[in-house]
């Protein structure tokens, strides 16, 4: 049996041999490849297949072996919770792969995004589990830059470049808000080495304040926390599709892992109140934007780029639960619940939208209308995700919103219960508008019919099956066995 | 498992399967309608069974538990008491007579699997409901109810014109008053999820302060709970938001608006869902808690008399908006032209005095009595009113049109649909001795007894108007003078009774109306006094009897017959027409006629004030936003300080640089500006303004606040 660390190591070798290999295979073969680029895809989901078995055994094994693995002079951590969510990366990015394969065949830049998608895979596995700062940055750095390209592997999109180059300029200036934070903290505690709970004693309350929201601001903009959300309704809502359920669903676990690691081991020293009152607000700000905005959206694309938005809200709902140390468990188990949700949902819905573009539709409500006649399996599976989305029971997405989520801190803080709620119920105004659109509305006559044989139609009717079956009565017990 | 518990169990579970089945067999038509009702049968003889166990042996009590989610307390549960064996009773039997009539109903429509479909998922989710032993299985059935509904809504989603609810063209205040039936699927949906949020965090509420969602836990710990409320002074907004799905689901004011327009749905749907079972989910809901609420209210009389008092003042609250709803939505029932409409204003109005009773029951000294009298209405009303809705389907489908414009002098040609509608439209209008005229009574003797002045006015008042449009309703669609249209059928000999499919149901409704009636003062104390002997908090009643309050009935019933008389007056006599048409042509009482039928331009003032400010809102928001600060910062304020500097080094050098170089360069740069603003929108600078200028904000705001 292979411990832990020797399952990631095998891990980073298969994904990155690949991932720098790719690029190289298709310079040798450039002169005698005819067709597509198809055989790189089957490649990918191979390798990815792989990686989710292991990503599968690291993770029970680490269930059951009930404790914590320090590895690499202490710069890596294994744990239950990373590990699972190194699960949920794994089969969001195996998801992607497979839906891919039919899209990007014609692409010219298929190996780049093969090598790449296997790359930021790697990154945002080591991000999960650093616990240290150096080892921090280049995981980052390797997701970042990565994640930059990949929204700009459609060359021949203009949409796509300008995302890229957004999310490229907006990255850097959180990049270097980031180094600036850990600087800081590396000045205050004297070590890169990244603790459970980081004490700073003898300093000002401000200056650390300003460390959380530094760091706050540098993770949480990939996340899309509202004010440092502006690049991602342009990217999100302008990009292929299909690139964006790979940042959508892989990339922003980087995020979750950098405020996992390196933002909650503050609360200790901000003290419960103020660590609070400064998630609790972004929470508030976040998911109130993020659905106000999606409400006026007539390209569901868009909408699903702001309803993002409000769901990295929903999730600061749950770290804000972590002052408490009752609320603590409670919250982190919304968290990785409700991101098995999101990625199920987000994976699955931006690939729906990449099909209808394939097959020469839009993404606008109106290119929607009645396709629920022509695409009855797709049309339903994203209905369903759509209604997890919603917080519909008995769907996964109602047990991690409202009986995990948001009822973590309804001791420590009803107010953020309530208004987290409220934005619940306003987001039904949306959903259910792509829902009306997809079957209670006339037209559609003239759009293609779903074929079986499409991968993408069997990733989106995949994930929602996983989200019903994974509502009904599979939620509770995720959460035991990978809590915190 | 023992046998009863069977019975609850496949009560509700067989209509799911039936709806997994009628996908599975959509291929086989006629044969998929008929396994998708039979299941509802079957069913309905499960809670017949259940209902047997309930009353005579058990004690009155069948439980049922699965572990679901074991850590949160979470189990799938059933919690049989008197109440909801009674309810379950009912609407089980109400949902298979339905079904039976959808068979022929909805024998031709193309979309058949979708509505049988939500159909028996409906049934499962509103079995589900009533028959759930804690918050969150209850809140299952809810929403799955919720969203059948939504779906059944919007059945005839193409939106063709005949299918819409309102006058296409007619605007009040300027805004459409005319609904096609996906926006109305989305209406019904936008507004009972409103109230679920309160509904939602009201369970969030108990389960943070008793750590369980049983419903027969929080009713042992009522007194603990709403004593830590209390204290705080959140027991009343706790209550009031906790209420909010039941308001908003019963079609209650100001929530109503969705109730009107759900009737694009087929007419079967709308008798279903809209007026016997699922608007009753708030009615239960008050049945199921206003007990716990009393017994928490007892628990804190002496302790803590302001949670006392908190109570109270929800009680009247509840009195109050259901005495309003009920006449508010009485008018507008007066001057409605849809025979369809006619009926979902009187379904809200009826339901208002299902509230009006409840809330009753709170202030009363007897609670029991008022539970009863709400209790009482609920199965009259669903009786009736299921059976008037399902003749209405019968008269729409031969007529050919959904106004009562185009209908009249139909008794002739329908003669069985004539005697069912006429019965239960008298039962409804209180005429005695239907079992409308029994339960009717109770209501207004509940709200009598609870001391609450307007609300026993409001209901009195109610009662005429109701006498009045009954009338009406019976007069325009069998008698009148038959209209062009029935007159145009009638020469092609294409009015004929109704399939007997169709009416088998709503007769036998007619009959049990009839039959009630009849009976009640021998069979009612037995029935209630069964339905009372063991309800979760509430004590049994000590003593049930129908009795008649010679004062009540002395301001009632001449109300019902003076609105009789008015509604026969105005449509069976000469004179009563002319004074009808003098009445369109006045200026002052043809307002008040546009104001009823506009609703109160309650309509108008949501699309007005929400949904066009929230539109206004966000356009203007981003308007602002981009005038201001784009605009403004990037468009005026940069450009103009750099052409000011540029001026300047432009008047020393003007001698010097040679004016069309000048220009080439000047133009060169504004090229490539515009260049650059078109790859990038111009808006990256405005992403990482807004970048640091929240994060300078945020930082800023907490330095503030912690220094």
């Amino acid at each position: 049996m292979l411990g832990p660390i020797e399952i990631f190591e095998a891990l980073m070798f298969l994904l990155v041999t690949p991932g720098l290999l790719i690029p190289l295979v298709d310079r040798g073969m450039r002169e005698e490849r005819s067709g597509g680029y198809g055989f790189l895809g089957y490649l990918g989901v191979a390798v990815l297949v792989a990686a989710l078995i292991l990503t599968l055994t690291l993770a029970l094994e680490l269930s059951s072996l009930g404790q914590r693995v320090f590895a690499f002079e202490d710069t890596l951590l294994f744990d239950r919770y990373s590990a699972y969510l190194g699960v949920l990366v794994s089969l969001g990015t195996l998801l992607v792969a497979v839906a891919s394969i039919p899209e990007v065949k014609g692409w010219s830049t298929a190996p780049s995004f093969y090598s790449l998608i296997l790359l930021t895979l790697a990154g945002v596995l080591a991000m999960l589990f650093v616990s240290d700062m150096a080892t921090l940055l280049s995981a980052w750095t390797l997701v970042a830059v990565a994640s930059y390209v990949v929204v700009g592997l459609k060359k021949d999109d203009p949409r796509s470049l300008e995302g890229a180059a957004k999310y490229g300029l907006m990255g850097a200036a959180s990049s270097s808000l980031m180094v600036l934070g850990i600087a800081v903290l590396v000045g205050l505690t004297g070590t890169s080495f990244l603790p459970e709970s980081i004490r700073i004693s003898g300093f000002q309350m401000s200056l650390i304040l300003v460390t959380l929201i530094v760091l706050v601001a540098s993770f949480g903009f990939k996340l899309g926390i509202f004010p440092f959300h502006a690049w991602l309704p342009d990217v999100y809502g302008g990009v292929h599709p299909l690139l964006v359920s790979y940042i959508a669903g892989v990339v922003k676990m980087a995020a979750i892992a950098g405020i996992l690691r390196m933002v909650l081991p503050l609360v200790a020293s901000t003290g419960p109140q103020n660590w609070l009152h400064v998630l609790g607000l972004l929470a508030v700000l976040t998911m109130t934007y993020g659905n106000m905005v999606a409400l006026v959206q007539k390209n569901v694309q868009r909408m699903m780029a702001y309803s993002s938005i409000a769901h990295a809200g929903y999730l600061l709902v749950g770290f804000a639960a972590v002052a408490d140390p009752l609320s603590r468990v409670t919250g982190l188990q919304g968290v990785v619940l409700h991101l098995t949700t999101y990625v199920l949902a987000k994976v699955g819905v931006f690939v729906g939208l990449a099909y209808l573009i394939r097959r020469g539709l839009g993404t606008t409500l109106e290119d929607m209308r009645g396709i629920g006649r022509r695409m009855p399996a797709l049309s339903l599976g994203i209905a369903v995700l759509l209604l997890s989305l919603m917080g519909m029971p008995p769907l996964l997405g109602f047990w991690s919103k409202f009986t995990y989520l948001f009822l973590s801190v309804v001791d420590t803080a009803p107010w953020l219960t309530l208004i987290a709620i409220l934005n619940s119920g306003i987001s039904v105004g949306y959903y259910a508008q792509v829902i009306r659109y997809m079957f209670f509305k006339e037209g559609g006559g003239e759009a293609p019919a779903e074929r079986a044989s499409d991968p993408e139609v069997a990733v989106v009717v995949l994930t929602a099956i996983l989200s019903v079956v994974l509502g009904l009565g599979l939620a509770q017990p995720i959460a035991e066995a990978f809590g915190p | 498992m023992e046998f009863a518990q069977t019975t609850a169990v496949v009560a509700w579970a067989l209509p799911y399967l039936g709806a997994l089945l009628s996908l599975a067999l959509s291929k086989l038509g006629r044969v998929r309608d008929y396994i998708a009702a039979s299941t509802l049968g079957l069913s309905a003889i499960s809670a017949t069974l259940l209902a047997r166990e309930v009353f005579s042996g058990h004690g009155g009590l069948v439980t049922w538990s699965v572990d679901w989610v074991p850590g949160m307390g979470v189990s799938l549960g059933v919690y049989v008491d008197t109440l909801s064996g009674a309810m379950a009773l009912i609407i089980a039997w109400l949902c298979f007579l339905i079904g039976v009539y959808s068979l022929e109903y909805m024998a031709h429509d193309p979309g058949r699997t979708r509505y049988w479909f939500f159909f028996d998922f409906f049934v499962g989710s509103m079995l589900l409901l009533v028959m759930a032993d804690n918050l969150l299985i209850m809140f299952l059935g809810w929403e799955g109810t919720g969203l059948a509904s939504y779906a059944l809504i919007g059945h005839w989603y193409t939106d063709e014109q005949g299918r819409w609810v309102g006058d296409p063209g007619r605007t009040a205040l300027g805004v459409p008053m005319w609904f096609p039936p996906s926006h109305s699927g989305l209406r019904a949906l936008t507004f009972t999820r409103l109230g679920d949020v309160g509904f939602l965090l009201g369970i969030g509420v108990l389960y943070s302060l008793t750590g369980t969602f049983s419903i027969p836990e929080i009713a042992h710990s009522s007194g603990t709970w709403a004593a830590w409320l209390a204290a705080r002074g959140l027991l009343l907004p706790f209550l009031l938001a906790f209420s909010l799905g039941a308001m908003a689901k019963s079609a209650q004011f100001p929530f109503h608006e969705w109730l009107v327009t759900a009737m694009t749905g087929p007419t079967s749907v709308s008798a279903l869902i809209h007026a016997a079972t699922m608007v009753k989910a708030g009615v239960y809901f008050l049945l199921r808690f206003a007990p716990i609420f009393k017994l928490a209210e007892h628990q804190l009389m002496h302790t803590l008399p302001a949670g006392a008092e908190a109570i109270h003042a929800y009680f009247t609250f509840i009195t109050l908006i259901g005495a309003f709803t009920a006449f508010f939505m009485a008018t507008q029932a007066l001057v409605a032209r849809e025979l369809k409409l006619i009926l979902a204003f009187s379904t809200a109005s009826q339901l208002g005095y299902m509230f009006m009773a409840l809330g009753s029951a709170g202030l009363m000294e007897e609670l029991a009595n008022g539970i009863l009298a709400g209790f009482s209405h609920f199965m009259s009303h669903a009786i009736f009113k299921a059976a008037l809705f399902l003749g209405a389907g019968a008269i729409i489908h031969a007529v050919h049109s959904k106004y009562v414009d185009d209908m009249g002098g139909l008794a002739g040609h329908m003669r069985y649909t004539f005697a069912a509608m006429l019965v239960t439209a008298l039962s409804l209008a209180g005429v005695p001795p239907l079992m409308g005229f029994w339960s009717k009574d109770s209501v207004v003797e509940a709200a009598y007894e609870s001391g609450v002045g307007l609300a026993f006015a409001l209901g009195v008042v109610t009662a005429g108007l109701t006498a009045f449009y009954s009338t009406r309703l019976v007069l325009r669609t069998f008698f009148y003078e038959g209209s062009e249209n029935v007159r145009h059928l009638e020469a092609e000999h294409r009015l004929h009774e109704a399939h007997p499919l169709m009416l088998a149901p709503y007769f036998l409704l007619a009959v049990a109306t009839l039959l009630l009636g009849l009976t009640w003062p021998a069979v009612g104390p037995e029935i209630l006094s069964k339905v009372a002997s063991n309800v979760l908090a509430l004590e049994e009643a000590p003593h049930v009897e129908v009795h008649l309050n010679p004062f009540l009935l002395g301001v009632s019933l001449p109300l019902v017959f003076g609105g009789i008389g008015i509604g026969w007056f105005a449509y069976q006599t000469s004179s009563g027409r002319r004074l009808l048409v003098a009445i369109r042509q006045s200026e002052p009482l043809s307002a008040i006629q546009d104001f009823l039928y506009d609703r109160w331009y309650i309509n108008s003032i949501y699309y007005r004030v929400i949904v066009g400010g929230f539109a206004w809102l966000s356009r203007n928001g981003f308007r602002w936003f981009d005038s201001l600060v784009i605009d403004g910062f990037y468009h005026r304020l940069l450009p103009q300080s750099t052409w000011e500097a540029s001026a300047i080094g432009w008047r020393f050098e003007k001698g010097v640089v040679d004016r069309g170089y000048h220009e080439r360069l000047v133009s060169a740069v504004l090229g490539v500006g515009r260049t650059l603003r078109r790859s990038q929108t111009g808006l990256i600078n405005h992403y990482l303004l807004m970048f640091f200028a929240g994060l300078a904000a945020l930082i800023l705001a907490f330095l503030v606040w912690v220094v």
